[in-house]
């Protein structure tokens, strides 16, 4: 078998058995490749990974900021630029997606934080919008709504903590790291969290 | 779920601590680690059985409900919003010189430029997709340098060969393009393509 456009004669083997070389392209590398030519300056490389990601990083910011989610595109962007710049000190490139997703989670931190500054709408245990929930919904988007309603309503440090965790992929130190406070707590605020989304997802059957 | 399950949700969400002695922490905990070890205090209570089913929909379900809500991924504007706010030149690393003509007439060329040069020689070997770039060495006038290559290569290519192909490419480059010798181009194969299926894509 050879690479280039004339296969030739294969040594008696029939033609059609012999397998079709097709260069690997750049869309479908994995992170680890693309992280690594990224890291070397490689903006193509970098567009690829915003691309795969970006959908799933907005998505996440929107879940983090809650009530400030119109500000997600801006953490994303902002937390994608850091990566660009940081990237060079990332020890393991196949990991690049979940590093992505905590660059992205200290950012909205970050600006949940500077908003603190001006308004104080914090961390009062909002009752869970007693009889709220939707009544005859029976598809998908309908329970996804009553998903977003329920997190919605969460407090702020239990909304954190579980999209960290749960949709972030977040280990409990690292959530900890991020939110500022001791892994005891975010067991604690995970704990709360998910007894809340589990009724509510029942609520929905 | 199933009625005795709603059930026990109900319970968790009125009293979480009547969990035969549990609390959803632990019980998530249990589920992190994949219910190993065994404990059987959790295994044997129906309560607990009922919430850990319950934690398990809701991580299933979750995820991919909330995430859905992001952008499409081909959203081209917001990918060129980023990379319009990214510095291009931000890998380049340290100059070095190319042509040295005295203090007058000095040539330099950035690492990152040298790398990007190797970079696209490779991918331009059939059968090749580059991954990182290392040069060992100085990187001055006549010098020389051993290139350190990561790639990909396609399934089905005689890698030995097209190594040597792909090894010259690089050294000629490097030679046509600045006074340094590659004298050894080493190539890490880190990845092979997967075989595709003739035409399905």
């Amino acid at each position: 078998m050879r690479t280039g456009p004339d296969p030739g004669p294969q040594n008696g083997a029939p033609l059609s058995t012999a397998p079709e070389v097709r260069t690997p392209v750049l869309d479908e590398a994995s992170d680890a490749l693309l992280a690594g030519r990224a890291a070397d300056g490689d903006a193509r490389a970098f567009a690829v990974l915003v691309r795969r990601h970006g959908g799933l990083l907005r998505g996440y910011a929107r879940r983090v900021l809650g009530s400030a989610a119109s500000s997600a595109d801006d953490v994303v962007q902002e937390a994608l630029i850091t990566a660009w710049q940081q990237l060079p000190q990332l020890q393991d490139h196949s990991a690049v997606r979940s590093w992505l997703v905590r660059v992205t989670s200290r950012k909205a931190v970050d600006l949940l934080r500077g908003l603190k500054h001006h308004d104080d709408v914090d961390d009062v245990d909002a009752p869970a919008a007693e009889g709220a929930g939707p009544e005859s919904m029976a598809d998908a988007s309908a329970l996804a709504g009553s998903l977003h309603a329920a997190l919605d309503a969460l407090p702020e440090q239990q909304r954190q903590a579980w999209t960290m965790r749960e949709l972030g992929g977040l280990s409990y130190e690292e959530v900890a790291e991020e939110l500022g406070v001791p892994v005891s707590t975010v067991r604690g605020l995970l704990a709360r969290a998910r007894t809340t989304l589990m009724a509510r997802l029942d609520d929905w059957r | 779920m199933d009625e005795s399950t709603s059930a026990a949700l109900e319970a968790i969400a009125r009293e979480p601590d009547d969990l035969d002695g549990h609390t959803i922490a632990q019980l998530a905990d249990y589920l992190d680690a994949d219910r190993t070890p065994p404990d059987p205090t959790i295994d044997a209570s129906p309560a607990c059985q009922h919430a850990l089913a319950a934690l398990e929909r809701l991580r299933r379900v979750a995820p991919e409900l909330l995430l859905d809500d992001g952008a499409p991924p081909d959203d081209e504007d917001w990918v060129s919003r980023v990379m319009g706010g990214i510095a291009l030149d931000a890998h380049a690393g340290a100059d070095f010189v190319l042509v040295d003509g005295g203090p007058d007439a000095r040539l330099v060329m950035t690492e990152g430029a040298l790398r990007g040069l190797v970079r696209s020689a490779g991918d331009d070997e059939p059968g090749f997709l580059m991954g990182r770039v290392r040069f060992e060495g100085d990187l001055d006038p006549g010098a020389e340098v051993v290139v350190r290559t990561g790639v990909t290569v396609a399934h089905g290519v005689p890698i030995p060969e097209a190594a040597d192909r792909l090894r010259q490419h690089i050294a000629a480059v490097i030679a046509r393009h600045t006074r340094l010798r590659a004298s050894r181009v080493d190539v890490d194969v880190e990845d092979v393509d997967a075989p595709r299926d003739g035409g399905a894509a």
